[in-house]
């Protein structure tokens, strides 16, 4: 991971017109190539922060900056280009009559003539595996509009994409499709993801970074390893920790695990278990 | 009557499935197809004659039935623009000179005329509302974008194109509501005059949440670049000769009807 970030939101605050406090001096980095999770219970300023990342909120107070250049209500624009939002309700944002004619939005607002967002439209929805480019967005599944909504804006080829939600309602078979998705953006374009969520086991199976929220505040800051086997702090923020950190205290609590690895994926737990049982088996 | 009324509000889905696809008046110039619009507002401006009014209600009819679009949905879709016109219309019905037709003494006369004029007003509505979504259904959402990009000054286009979007969400929200309501039981079975406060409110909603979802859509256009500036990317065609002929043709048609119709009913 490089020491400069791409972006740094530096003790940001921001208060709605009807007094509600959003976000209250909140200081946040992504750094390039990595999927920084944001997990917190409904209202704690999420969407809130994921709207400051794309300029969508000026905030009351603090700073951003992007790539070490300030951004501020003149420049908006440079951050709408370099970080792409897509919402939780891909239904509002999926607004054009044709799936081809949305992607392609996002790239002719950014410049690009026709023909070249056409290409770039085309190879989004490549990108997320979406063939039927004419087909009408309100026809389209859950699964298949969040695809969509997100091929919109990786049509931008922008650095960072943040995604509010990004499996909240979904299947578990179109939840890992976009969960899949986002670890592609990560490893194989090498663009920066921000997913805010309170599905702590999407957040331990694929963030690099976890911050923690609550009220608009943030509690911690650190990989998900060491956060999320801190009971003490999941329950001030009223999370629930990822099942697999359960299932680990629990075999730990019986003395059937006990080496203190702190298990974070399934498949870790998975080889932790296998390895003890070899171990039984050559004492037997 | 259920599939009139599941089926009464223009959907924006359909229309976009229709104007997608390439049928045979999805292929003509959309300027052709604007041209042809402001004939028939014009037509049925003009023309006095309830005989040639019914003849421009049957020939938008049978436009629509040349694009090869549904023909039932159109009678559900003329449910409310037949309500809008009737309601109009009768507030002139009983102020009109002729012939008594219906009368109960003392309270109301409707004469022969208050009733041509009912008729008059429908089939002149109809044949516009027919026409336009014959319009709207054959042609892409990007040649009406092209078509005001081209027609209308900054930022009046945007203006217009938004406004045109805007009326879809108002039909999805309405669309939304009324099968909500329909699923607990809701019905114009029941009559429009019982059920019109249960009308009234889903309207009112409709017209509310409608904001609420437009201000979301627009907050998601602008995180992808838009600041308030559509592009139009669509190259559009120009009317054919034979386009020309048969709008000339048409010209010609409506103002010998127009200086003719003194000699028809």
């Amino acid at each position: 991971m490089s020491s400069e970030p791409l972006l740094h939101l530096d003790c940001l605050s921001h208060t709605y017109s009807d007094g509600t406090v959003g976000i209250h001096d909140l200081c946040f980095k992504v750094f390039p190539k990595e999927i920084v999770g944001v997990c917190g219970p409904n209202g704690s300023g999420k969407s809130t922060l994921l709207e400051h990342l794309n300029g969508i909120l000026i905030p009351s107070e603090g700073e951003i900056m992007l790539e070490g250049e300030a951004i501020n209500k003149k420049n908006p624009e440079k951050l709408r280009r370099s970080v792409g939002l897509v919402f939780q309700d891909a239904d509002s944002q999926l607004f054009a009559p044709t799936v081809m004619d949305d992607v392609m939005f996002g790239p002719i607002n950014n410049g690009m003539s026709p023909s070249e967002a056409k290409s770039a439209a085309e190879w989004a929805l490549d990108l997320v595996g979406f063939t039927e480019r004419s087909k009408i967005p309100h026809y389209l599944s859950g699964g298949e509009k969040r695809l969509v909504a997100i091929a919109g804006v990786v049509a931008m080829k922008p650095k960072i994409v943040a995604v509010d939600e990004p499996t909240s309602d979904l299947d578990p078979v179109n939840a890992e499709r976009i969960e899949n998705l986002l670890l592609k953006l990560r490893d194989e374009l090498g663009v920066s993801v921000v997913i805010s969520t309170h599905d702590m086991d999407l957040a331990a199976r694929i963030s690099d970074r976890v911050y923690i929220l609550k009220k608009g505040v943030v509690l911690a800051e650190g990989v998900p390893r060491d956060l999320f086997y801190d009971e003490g702090l999941l329950r001030e923020a009223r999370l629930k920790p990822p099942e697999v950190v359960g299932v680990y205290k629990s075999l730990a609590k019986d003395g059937v695990l006990d080496d203190g690895s702190r298990p974070i994926r399934r498949e870790e737990l998975l080889s932790l278990i296998e390895e003890r049982m070899k171990r039984q088996e050559a004492v037997v | 009557m259920k599939s009139l009324e599941r089926g009464h509000v223009p959907n924006l889905a359909t229309i976009i499935y229709y104007s997608e696809r390439g049928g045979p008046l999805n292929r003509a110039s959309p300027w052709a197809k604007l041209l042809g619009l402001v004939l028939f507002v014009v037509a049925a401006t003009i023309i006095q004659s309830a005989l040639l009014l019914i003849v421009l209600y049957i020939l938008s009819v049978l436009l629509y039935v040349l694009g090869k679009f549904p023909l039932r949905k159109l009678v559900g879709w003329s449910l409310f623009p037949v309500l809008f016109i009737l309601t109009i219309s009768i507030l002139f019905i009983f102020s009109q000179p002729g012939r008594p037709v219906i009368a109960v003494p003392g309270v109301f006369v409707i004469t022969d005329m208050g009733l041509l004029l009912v008729v008059k007003l429908l089939f002149r509505g109809l044949a516009v509302v027919n026409y336009s979504l014959t319009f709207i259904m054959s042609t892409r959402y990007s040649e009406i974008s092209g078509l005001a990009d081209r027609l209308f000054p900054r930022p009046f286009d945007v203006i217009f194109l938004l406004t045109f979007r805007f009326i879809f969400v108002v039909f999805e929200v309405l669309e939304a509501a009324l099968l909500a309501a329909w699923a607990r039981g809701g019905s114009l079975r029941r009559g429009v005059t019982s059920t019109s406060s249960l009308y009234a409110k889903i309207f009112a909603v409709g017209v509310v949440y409608s904001f609420d979802k437009a201000e979301r859509i627009g907050k998601a256009m602008e995180a992808r670049g838009f600041s308030g500036e559509l592009r139009s990317y669509e190259k559009l065609r120009s009317p054919s000769a034979l386009e020309w002929a048969i709008l000339l043709i048409s010209v010609l048609i409506v103002v010998t009807a127009y200086m003719y119709q003194g000699v028809i009913p």
